[in-house]
């Protein structure tokens, strides 16, 4: 198991130095760069700029030097937020994107998981259609949508929520954007389950287990539950990483410090180490809840053994 | 006459189905007393295994029962869930015709047996886990201490349905239903399932009730046994007798075509036609038009299963002429 995790690991390196010679390069070619302005700079300040970032080298100088530093843990200067680096940057917005995203995604495994198992045991009922029409709603509502529609109802009307803001990561203003987050997800995770579910339920072994009397709390919990839950499993690796790196959407109507806004900004400005430093955190993440979806299916599933 | 341990009456079986109900177990009676072993013959969809997971309160969602069930001295049929399941499992046990895929794969042989212990008798995990290692040593598991940890996916077909067995025996069960129990197996392995099934019953006394289609499981080990056709029991009385002088035209039938290898050369023998499509059954008796001795009342009125020697029944209008 141990030798499993390292050997995978290391699988990794190579992967996501493909990952970032491929985003470095491609940043490149876009058309434009960081310090490309309305006004025109004078010739001589532009070179000074790009001399102090090393714009002014060979593109193989800059990807070896980048490479470099990259190794030795300096993800460089932000090219358009002066007075920062991109550490610093991350350092600011990952903890509360990974805060809101952690809970939506903890939100979204216990209701998604909950409903659809309802829906699966009243197959066919009114309670079954009411749930997936729910969840089919929440997949197809955008979250610009939701997000004002519950900021409406429960922040103005019912003043029951504040509207937006961070305030130190109070309780009270994660409620509103969690939920958002959480939603589409809840949808999803709910027809994913119940489509397991069902099928699990029917199994023979199922049968044998209501054969022998085992009261259906038993049934499910224990007898269904784990061959359910792996579809959700492997569903629930990209999107972890999809959430917890920070939806733009939802930390701009919320107005929340968070990460997901420097993948726009980044990429809108040309802020090239900015780009980059939020590529390899996603791939990172992509990579390790990807072990761990790995793992737990060894964990779930008795035939799956990492050697 | 005290009752006896399994009185079904009346159990007619339904499928809601989109091209129309199903009618998959028609007017089925039949008594069975404790410690006997009653075998059900029929082809595949004659009804024996719906009518008997009928009986385990197992029927599909589409499917519905109605008529009586009565099992020591209680009604299963509309049994709520909770008190069927202080029965099920403990009273009355059933093993399933696929061994491969009855047992979880998710969870190792020892919880699956045990949690059938801890639930229906309380006992602690320990005490349970040794009971149920007793039992799993005594239908035959090799090295049986070391493989009860173990998940299914590392047992064969035949320690499975040994495993399955095993399970079923837990709380000494008044009646065990096995459904086709070695008909996913390969030769050598059931005929061991079967010489077990014939200890264990000895030794438990447990009634059994046989569900097959091979005629050879059924006289190896039944007392009496029970013809399935079209839904419906067409004959029923002692194994022995039947076999020698079978009463219903559908029983001789599956008597002729059995294959036997102590004759051989010939030609196989097949009954002439198909088993009726439940949703367009014949009027009139449902074996009529495959039947080489029909006459005109055959067409027209359902033969009930009737008396026609002592212990002996039959559902033919021959034998009532």
């Amino acid at each position: 198991m141990f030798a499993y995790v390292v050997r995978r690991i290391a699988a990794a390196i190579p992967t996501l130095a493909v990952i970032v010679t491929i985003a470095f390069f491609m940043m490149r070619v876009a058309p434009g760069g960081p310090f490309d302005l309305d006004r025109a700079l004078t010739p001589e300040i532009e070179a000074r700029i790009k001399a102090a970032y090393r714009l002014d080298q060979p593109l193989h100088r800059q990807y070896l030097a980048y490479v470099g530093d990259v190794l030795s843990g300096d993800f460089g200067p932000s090219f358009k937020s002066r007075d920062f680096t991109v550490a610093e940057l991350m350092a600011a917005g990952f903890p509360a994107s990974l805060r809101i995203g952690a809970a939506a995604i903890v939100l979204a495994i216990l209701v998604g998981m909950g409903l659809g198992t309802l829906a699966a045991l009243r197959q066919n009922t009114s309670v079954d259609y009411a749930t997936m029409g729910l969840a089919m709603t929440g997949i197809t509502i955008p979250n610009f949508v939701m997000a004002p529609l519950l900021t409406l109802v429960f922040g103005v009307y019912l003043a029951l929520l504040p509207v937006a803001g961070w305030n130190e990561g109070a309780i009270r203003n994660l409620v509103l954007p969690v939920i958002v987050l959480a939603l589409p997800q809840i949808a999803y995770i709910a027809r994913l389950t119940r489509g397991s579910m069902v099928e699990v339920l029917g199994a023979n072994y199922i049968r044998t287990a209501r054969a022998k009397g085992m009261p259906e709390r038993i049934v499910v919990v224990r007898h269904a539950l784990k061959a359910a839950a792996l579809p959700v499993v492997s569903y629930l690796g990209p999107a972890t990483a999809g959430i917890l790196t920070g939806s733009v959407v939802v930390e701009t109507i919320f107005d929340l410090p968070g990460m997901g806004r420097y993948f726009v900004q980044g990429a809108l400005n040309r802020d090239y180490t900015l780009v980059m430093a939020t590529v390899i955190v996603y791939a990172a993440l992509i990579i390790v809840l990807n072990l761990i979806v790995d793992l737990l299916y060894g964990v779930l599933d008795p035939k799956v053994r990492h050697p | 006459m005290t009752e006896p341990l399994l009185a079904i009456a009346g159990l007619n079986v339904r499928f809601a189905t989109p091209d129309g109900e199903v009618p998959a177990v028609r007017d089925v009676n039949l008594a069975i007393e404790p410690g006997e072993c009653v075998g059900i013959v029929g082809e595949s969809g004659s009804g024996k295994t719906q009518a008997f997971l009928a009986v385990m309160g197992l029927l599909a969602a589409n499917g519905r029962a109605s008529g009586s069930v009565r099992f020591e001295g209680g009604e299963l049929l509309g049994r709520d869930r909770a008190s069927l399941d202080r029965i099920r499992g403990r009273r009355l046990a059933m093993v399933f015709q696929d061994p491969m895929t009855s047992l979880n794969p998710y969870l190792t042989v020892s919880r699956q047996m045990t949690e059938v212990l801890m639930v229906h008798q309380g006992l602690d995990e320990r005490a349970a886990r040794a009971e149920a290692l007793r039992l799993l040593d005594r239908v035959g598991i090799p090295d049986a201490a070391q493989r009860f940890d173990h998940y299914p996916h590392a047992y064969s077909g035949g320690m499975h349905q040994r495993a399955m067995l095993a399970m079923a025996l837990l709380c000494r069960p008044a009646l065990l239903i096995a459904d086709e129990p070695t008909t996913a197996l390969d030769v050598t392995v059931q005929a061991q399932i079967l010489a077990l099934l014939a200890e264990l019953r000895h030794e438990t006394n447990a009634a059994i009730v046989l569900i097959t289609h091979d005629l050879g499981v059924i006289a190896g080990l039944a007392d009496r046994v029970g013809v399935m056709y079209a839904g419906a029991l067409v004959e029923l009385g002692p194994a022995a007798a039947v076999f020698a002088n079978p009463r219903h035209p559908y029983t001789r039938a599956l008597l002729g075509s059995t294959v036997r290898l102590d004759r051989a050369g010939g030609d196989l023998v097949a009954i002439d036609g198909q088993p009726p499509n439940p949703l367009r059954l014949p009027t009139g008796c449902a074996f009529h038009d495959r039947c080489p001795q029909t006459f005109a009342r055959c067409s027209s009125e359902w033969p009930a299963l009737r008396d026609v020697a002592p212990a002996r029944a039959a559902a033919c209008h021959l034998d009532s002429a």
